[in-house]
């Protein structure tokens, strides 16, 4: 009768050991993980928008490309400004806002599922009729 | 007292030793971790201004980077009267360490106001790899063969390539397209023109005209002479002016040239040893060569206006680094801009 008394306290002190051990691991688990900053880094991408439209704006070549539907050169154009492992969609509205590149799409993949910084940039042309185009830049770090 | 009672007594004493342990343990590591979040936080915030500060920025003086005699007081690379990313090519050259008018990193970081150390690299947004694949040697010449793969990370770049060849007494080009950015070339080079010869390659992205990188390999045609780049002159491009520096008394200039994508010519000497830059649109990344000879030996050398790539600052491998990425211009063409901190 004593040694199963004695049996019952040996378990009590196993599942207290037991408890300590899963404490103690979850404890170290939470003090290794990193979290990362979402606001930083869509701060980080939107920096990045403007400053790639801006340069590509800036000698007119952006509204050069919009004026011709040369979406490749503008797709092409991207890919090699933005730093690899930065995905990206561009959509560019006219002033009713109506999407001009509906058929074909300036991305460079699939949307990866995290959250993403939008960037909207008023384009103007330089030929003689004026048009001012609507620039909408998505942009988010892929993996 | 049972010996069950005094087994459980022990092992709930040992349990509450445990969770308060891990409370107590818990509100500490959440209470650094929550502090650092906030200073990083906050260092972050106040790196990003001083980056922005170097890009979007003249300086002070305004045009500190163009005449050397100017001390300058405040640290900031945008061109005068230009737009937002234009960096000055002048300010970018004299970050280069190998110009005679660099400014040494410790002037750099007083000027930049900040107990911190930095690092700013500059770079082509694309590299070019050119590599030797074949040669035949004839009586009088010998043909060699070169493949040229043009990428950024890994990633192929379909780009328009001009390349030049220069040598003793030679000079020729040719133009290629790098479609899926391989392509392949060869040149036919007199065996009188033996010594070192240098193949300066320009790329232009297809889809961009501003988005150019160049590369220059040199190889040496029937001689085992080896002499690496600036070992007997220093060249230091600044306001459109080449400065040659010979390291040796007996160096003499024969002449020298400048290579740009679609355009070359030589360059006008102006004084004994300095060179007249012209300003060409359009033109991207200069390179400029001289040839000479030291007594009888001949050499040929060159650097690149803006003098591109370069890195200059603090070694920031041991620390923890915070890093700003730009796009930024020069005379109208893409480079590629990180600004380290070390923290």
């Amino acid at each position: 009768m004593k040694i199963r008394e004695n049996r019952k306290g040996q378990i009590r002190i196993i599942e207290a050991f037991f408890s300590a051990l899963l404490i103690i691991s979850a404890l170290l688990l939470t003090s290794s993980l990193n979290y990362p900053n979402k606001e930083e880094t869509l701060d980080e991408l939107t920096q990045m928008g403007i400053n790639v439209l801006l340069e590509l704006d800036n000698n007119g070549t952006l509204a050069e490309f919009i004026d011709n539907q040369d979406w490749l050169g503008i797709k092409r154009s991207l890919e090699i400004l933005l730093p690899n492992g930065v995905w990206f969609n561009l959509t560019v509205f006219d002033n009713n806002m109506t999407v001009l590149n509906q058929d074909f799409s300036i991305t460079n993949g699939k949307a990866p599922s995290q959250r993403k910084a939008s960037i909207e940039y008023l384009c103007v042309s330089r030929k003689t009729t004026f048009q001012v185009y609507t620039v909408r830049l998505q942009l988010a770090k892929v993996g | 007292m049972p010996t069950v009672s005094l087994d459980t007594f022990f092992a709930c004493s040992l349990m509450i030793t445990v969770i308060v342990a891990a409370m107590a343990a818990t509100a500490k590591i959440s209470q650094i971790n929550i502090a650092n979040y906030g200073n990083l936080n906050e260092k972050s915030d106040y790196f990003a201004e001083i980056a922005k500060k170097i890009v979007l920025n003249n300086g002070r003086p305004q045009n500190w980077g163009a005449n050397p005699n100017l001390t300058l007081e405040s640290l900031g690379l945008a061109e005068s009267n230009s737009h937002p990313y234009a960096l000055d090519i002048d300010k970018v050259s004299r970050l280069n360490q190998q110009n005679a008018y660099s400014i040494p990193y410790s002037a750099l970081w007083k000027a930049l106001g900040t107990n911190y150390a930095f690092k700013i690299r500059i770079g082509q947004l694309f590299s070019i790899s050119v590599t030797k694949t074949g040669q035949i040697q004839h009586e009088n010449q010998t043909t060699y063969w070169f493949s040229v793969n043009v990428e950024k990370a890994g990633v192929p770049v379909t780009a328009a390539i001009c390349c030049y060849a220069i040598g003793r007494n030679y000079m020729d080009s040719t133009y290629v397209f790098a479609q899926n950015g391989e392509a392949e070339l060869n040149f036919t080079i007199p065996n009188s023109s033996n010594g070192t010869i240098l193949l300066i390659t320009f790329a232009r992205a297809s889809y961009n005209p501003k988005v150019l990188s160049y590369n220059v390999y040199s190889f040496y045609h029937l001689t085992d002479e080896i002499a690496a780049n600036e070992t007997y002159v220093r060249l230091s491009p600044l306001n459109y002016t080449l400065y040659v520096e010979p390291f040796y008394q007996n160096v003499t200039l024969t002449d020298c040239f400048l290579f740009a994508y679609d355009y070359n010519n030589s360059l006008n000497e102006i004084q004994e040893n300095v060179y007249d830059i012209p300003r060409l649109l359009n033109s991207g990344t200069m390179v400029l060569v001289v040839r000479g000879f030291k007594g009888s030996t001949f050499f040929m050398e060159w650097t690149a206006y803006p003098q591109i790539p370069l890195e200059v600052g603090a070694n920031l491998e041991q620390s923890e680094n915070h890093v700003f990425d730009y796009i930024v211009s020069i005379e109208g063409f893409f480079y590629d801009l990180q600004i380290l901190f070390g923290d």
